[in-house]
């Protein structure tokens, strides 16, 4: 398919959090697997859901739910996006609902700028969202996965160390 | 292989090693002008460890440099020098000498020495950071290695003078060799120093050895003594070394011209080394040992190793898969026997993959000898070093790591450990001190120990050194426990030595060897005696990648706990609760065989992040109060020497793991040591165990008591003699406290002052009657009467009986209520009779007041 190469034209898989459209690109996704038992980590940060063994591969896994919006997965029907390696190791966003993949011309994303940013004191749900998609009358917001991982790594440390 | 030259491959391989990652480190320092502890102190060992390794080898430029950098990095760690003003080109161009000087000398090229030397002082001229350390550092250098080459030119003049002793009988080839190393060495030590004239003869006889000697003259034997001529002046100079500048310079070019040489040195690598052309089966042989080295060291390529580590990594994988397969197959009958073949043929590739990896202890334990020669000669001690279990077998790893450590350890005990021989007859002990090296095997682990007969470590001191270093307070020290002050030499930086040596002092070994032992899953343990010695024991799992794991269950999240830290698992029923666990203040205890053992609840330490001591009196609180479900299941574990005991919720099953590395977000955790995927698949956390104790803060660890108040509701087994005063009682005497049984006749009895007394033995004893006492029947006069003497008997005191019933093992319950005297312990039932215990004690305490009244007759 032509499309497929075009530069003009990206990828996303959206999805909804808390009712919220979100999206990440999907060059970013190694797989997505369904219903896997997690392990808990006692002690790690309140979004992190835990660990899980793929293929001998232990994976971390951070619920998008819980970072945004402080709430919990469901778990009976919880999906997780296993990202690829690149991002810096092995990990994966636990998400509840799993909606759909678009494509959508270059002309149609909103890149943020970094002046956007204000508030950078406190985690905020706008500091992880690199951009908008806009597509027919719904806005996705499209997720910084390099971001959640810098951040989640940072905060890891500062909170071990207590 | 010659001795020595294996000792140097190992040195250039481990310093090449330590050193490899430092770079990065200093930049990152550099880069970050932070003080980073950790990376200080890495540098710091990986230095420390090279300087010790080369003053043993005698490596005295390469000692230097690397005590520089040592105090420079000392000086950072005390903060005595702000990192902002170091100068980082001068110390890369400090460690690039220093990496110049170790692989120079695997070439056994002086001339890459000379010119790093010169580098050196250039750089330590410019060094901007020197001013700032200590002005005098330079002199103190120059005079340590003065001093330093002072001693090792006299032990080398009379080594050579032994070998040339033998070689006038049949000339062995090797000692030829031998001398020509020692004279190489020499000639590179002096060129430091200040004896010019030393140096010179040095190479004079350098000349003549290789231009004569080596090269096959077949009048071998003349060069021989034209070579002893200039030998014995070089010992003239060496035995006026204080005056040796002053000898007139005519003398020593009458020398040289004697011998037809030049007064220059020689400046290349050629010159030095045997001439080639003129090939000869003797310098064949100095020529093979020298490509013997550089072929040695390409055998140690890690190629091999990455192949062998894939394969180990492969076959752990194997074992995972198979104990899945079992797990989905065993209830289908089916496959049982596909299973079984594909389980027996895992476990053999696992057993062989491991055998082409074990190799025995002994190549690490045969380097120690003569480790302990040198050191022990240096430090003028006499010391014999015993070594047991050279044929257990370790994993290859460990033979690359284990050096070091124990280079370390014995250093220590030889260094501060062993007296010298004037204190130790003093204290009536041998003269001669001694180590043992032992290995041995225990359920899956090796136990390596390091035992010598020295001192042992004075715990005070520790203490008192601790406080000095503000490690820690005079509060904090009172609270703690004699082990746990023990553990301080563990700290990084912590010494106890007052001087710093070229051997040790600093305080960093200890902490790298413990550090190390870790990393790979081992413990180190040290048990001290003062005035006796000292003995460090590291344990480490025999496997490096597979371990028997003990798999618990708490809030239906499993945990793994490793083998080795696990003594034994408790269950207590709701009949025991009472009499085993008792709860006071913060602390819940469990009595188990006469120890007292503090319990840690699995549950809160889940549950709370941060523990301090009003959670823990909750805790204890709330475990008073709730209902349990029985049994609870304790483990009692063990890290280092600290016992302890986890109740857990369910205990599932042993499993053997294959550790993985714990994911990044968590490294920290102290409480996780890693992770491991289950037969099942599912991933589970491993304990930490050292962390959890760390996280619930204990310091009270196992002691052993015996309570005896809580004996008064249950039945307790004890072994007691039953025996007869008069006719009809019946009493009891517990058989531990009893010291002698006599037989006597009672006329042998004598009284004095209403008081009796008996001989036995030579020696007088009082008796005493218990019914002095209590009021039973008067004694049965009998022939014969026994005696009883207890033990801890200083006063002479023992009981006289009629009759011995019975000696027998007594599970009795103490009734106090029926029978009531103020000597009477209490009575039980025995053999259906009532028998009385009388307090033996409270008797011979009245006995004896009643004796300090009526002393004198």
């Amino acid at each position: 398919m032509d499309f497929l190469n075009d530069l003009n034209i990206k990828h996303f898989l959206s999805f909804k959090i808390n009712n919220f459209d979100y999206c990440i690109e999907i060059v970013e996704i190694k797989e997505i697997i369904e219903h896997i038992p997690i392990t808990k980590v006692y002690h790690s940060l309140d979004y992190i859901s835990g660990i899980i063994n793929l293929r001998g591969q232990i994976y971390s896994i951070i619920s998008l739910n819980s970072l945004f919006y402080q709430s919990i997965c469901n778990k009976s029907n919880n999906k997780i996006i296993i990202l690829k390696d690149t991002i810096g190791n092995l990990v994966g966003f636990e998400i509840e609902d799993l909606n759909d993949i678009f494509s959508i011309n270059i002309e149609n994303i909103e890149i943020y700028n970094e002046s956007d940013f204000i508030e950078n004191n406190t985690i905020n749900r706008k500091d992880f969202i690199t951009g908008v998609c806009k597509i027919d009358s719904k806005i996705y917001s499209i997720v910084n996965s390099h971001k959640i991982f810098e951040i989640t790594l940072s905060n890891s440390k500062a909170n071990n160390k207590k | 292989m010659n001795f020595d030259e294996s000792i140097y491959k190992d040195f250039i391989d481990e310093s090449n090693e330590l050193l490899a990652s430092i770079e990065d480190d200093i930049l990152y320092l550099e880069k970050n002008k932070i003080i980073d502890t950790d990376i200080i102190n890495k540098i710091f060992r990986a230095v420390h460890t090279v300087k010790g390794s080369s003053g043993l080898l005698q490596l005295s430029e390469l000692n230097t440099v690397a005590h520089t950098i040592e105090t420079i990095f000392d000086k950072i760690r005390k903060n005595e020098i702000n990192i902002a003003e170091i100068d980082f080109d001068n110390i890369l161009i400090l460690f690039d000498n220093l990496k110049s000087l170790i692989n120079s000398n695997s070439q056994t090229t002086e001339t890459t020495c000379l010119l790093n030397t010169n580098e050196i002082s250039n750089s330590e001229k410019n060094n901007n950071i020197k001013n700032k350390i200590d002005d005098n550092l330079n002199d103190v250098l120059d005079i340590e290695t003065e001093e330093y080459f002072e001693n090792s030119i006299r032990i080398s003049i009379t080594e050579v003078k032994e070998l040339l002793a033998s070689i006038h009988n049949e000339i062995p080839k090797n000692n030829l060799i031998r001398i020509y190393r020692i004279l190489q060495s020499l000639f590179i030590v002096s060129h430091s120093t200040n004896y010019f004239n030393i140096h010179k003869t040095i190479e004079l006889l350098i000349k003549i050895f290789r231009t004569n000697i080596l090269n096959g003259n077949d009048k071998n034997i003349d060069y021989l003594i034209e070579f002893e001529d200039v030998f014995d002046f070089l010992q003239v100079l060496v035995d006026d070394i204080n005056y040796s500048n002053n000898i007139k310079n005519e003398q020593i070019n009458n020398i040289f011209e004697h011998y037809n040489i030049s007064n220059d040195v020689p400046k290349t690598n050629q010159e030095i080394e045997p001439n080639i052309s003129k090939s000869d089966e003797l310098k064949t042989e100095t020529q093979t040992s020298i490509s013997n080295i550089e072929k040695s060291k390409n055998e140690t390529i890690r190629i091999n190793i990455d192949i062998l580590d894939k394969l180990m990594s492969y076959a752990g994988e194997l074992v995972l898969i198979r104990n899945r397969q079992l797990k989905t197959f065993i209830e289908n009958e089916n496959y049982n026997s596909l299973t079984q073949n594909l389980d027996t043929l895992t476990s053999k590739i696992h057993e062989t993959i491991m055998q082409t990896r074990l190799q025995p202890i002994g190549n690490v334990f045969n380097k120690f000898p003569r480790i302990v020669r040198d050191l022990s000669k240096k430090l003028d001690k006499e010391i014999n070093i015993e070594i047991n279990g050279d044929e257990v077998e370790i994993d290859k790893t460990y033979i690359e790591i284990l050096t070091s450590p124990l280079v370390h350890l014995i250093r220590n005990s030889i260094d501060h450990g062993i007296e010298n021989e004037k204190e130790r007859i003093k204290k009536n002990k041998n003269p001669i001190g001694k180590i043992i090296l032992n290995a041995t095997y225990n359920s899956g682990y090796i136990i390596i120990s390091i035992i010598d007969d020295g001192c042992g470590i004075d715990i005070k001191k520790i203490a008192e050194k601790a406080i000095e270093n503000k490690l820690k307070n005079n509060d904090e020290i009172s609270k703690m426990s004699e082990n746990d002050i023990l553990e301080l030499i563990f700290y990084p930086g912590f010494s106890t030595a007052y001087e710093i040596t070229d051997v040790s002092g600093r305080g960093v070994g200890l902490d790298a060897v413990k550090s190390l032992v870790e990393s790979y899953g081992g413990t180190v343990e040290v048990y001290t005696n003062i005035g006796t010695g000292t003995e460090f024991r590291l344990n480490l799992p025999f496997t490096l990648a597979i371990m028997p794991a003990l798999i618990i269950e708490n809030f239906n999240e499993k945990f793994a706990i490793p083998q080795i830290n696990i003594i034994e698992l408790i269950k207590i029923y709701s009949t025991d609760f009472e009499n085993k666990i008792v709860i006071s203040g913060e602390n819940i205890f469990l009595y188990n065989r006469n120890e007292i053992i503090p319990l840690i609840i699995f549950d809160n330490i889940l549950n709370y992040k941060e523990i301090t001591k009003a959670t823990k009196i909750k805790f204890s609180e709330e475990f008073s109060n709730t209902n349990h479900q029985f049994p609870i299941n304790i483990i009692i574990l063990k890290s280092g020497k600290k016992v302890f005991g986890l109740i857990v919720n369910q205990i599932i099953e042993t499993e053997e793991i294959v550790i993985k590395p714990v994911h990044e977000f968590y490294q920290n955790f102290k409480i996780y040591s890693g992770t491991t995927i289950l037969g099942d698949g599912s991933v589970v956390l491993i304990l930490d165990i050292e962390g959890i104790i760390n996280h619930d803060g204990i310091s009270n660890f196992k002691k052993n008591l015996i309570i005896k108040d809580n004996t008064e509701n249950s039945e307790t087994i004890e072994q007691f003699l039953i025996y007869k005063f008069g006719v009809n009682e019946n009493f009891a005497f517990p058989v531990n406290e009893l010291k002698h049984i006599y037989e006597i006749k009672n006329t042998e009895i004598e009284f004095i002052n209403e008081r009796k007394f008996i001989k036995i033995e030579e020696k007088i004893y009082q008796i005493i009657s218990i019914n002095d006492y209590l009021n039973i029947s008067n004694f049965t006069e009998n022939e014969i009467g026994f005696i009883l003497i207890p033990k801890n008997n200083s006063d002479n005191l023992c009981f006289w009986v009629n009759h011995i019933t019975d000696i027998e093992h007594v599970s009795y319950k103490l009734e106090t209520e029926t029978i009531k005297s103020e000597y009477l312990k209490g009575s039980f039932i025995f053999d259906n009779k009532i028998i009385l215990l009388p307090d033996y004690d409270k008797i011979i305490t009245k006995t004896l007041k009643e004796n300090s009244i009526t002393t004198t007759i």
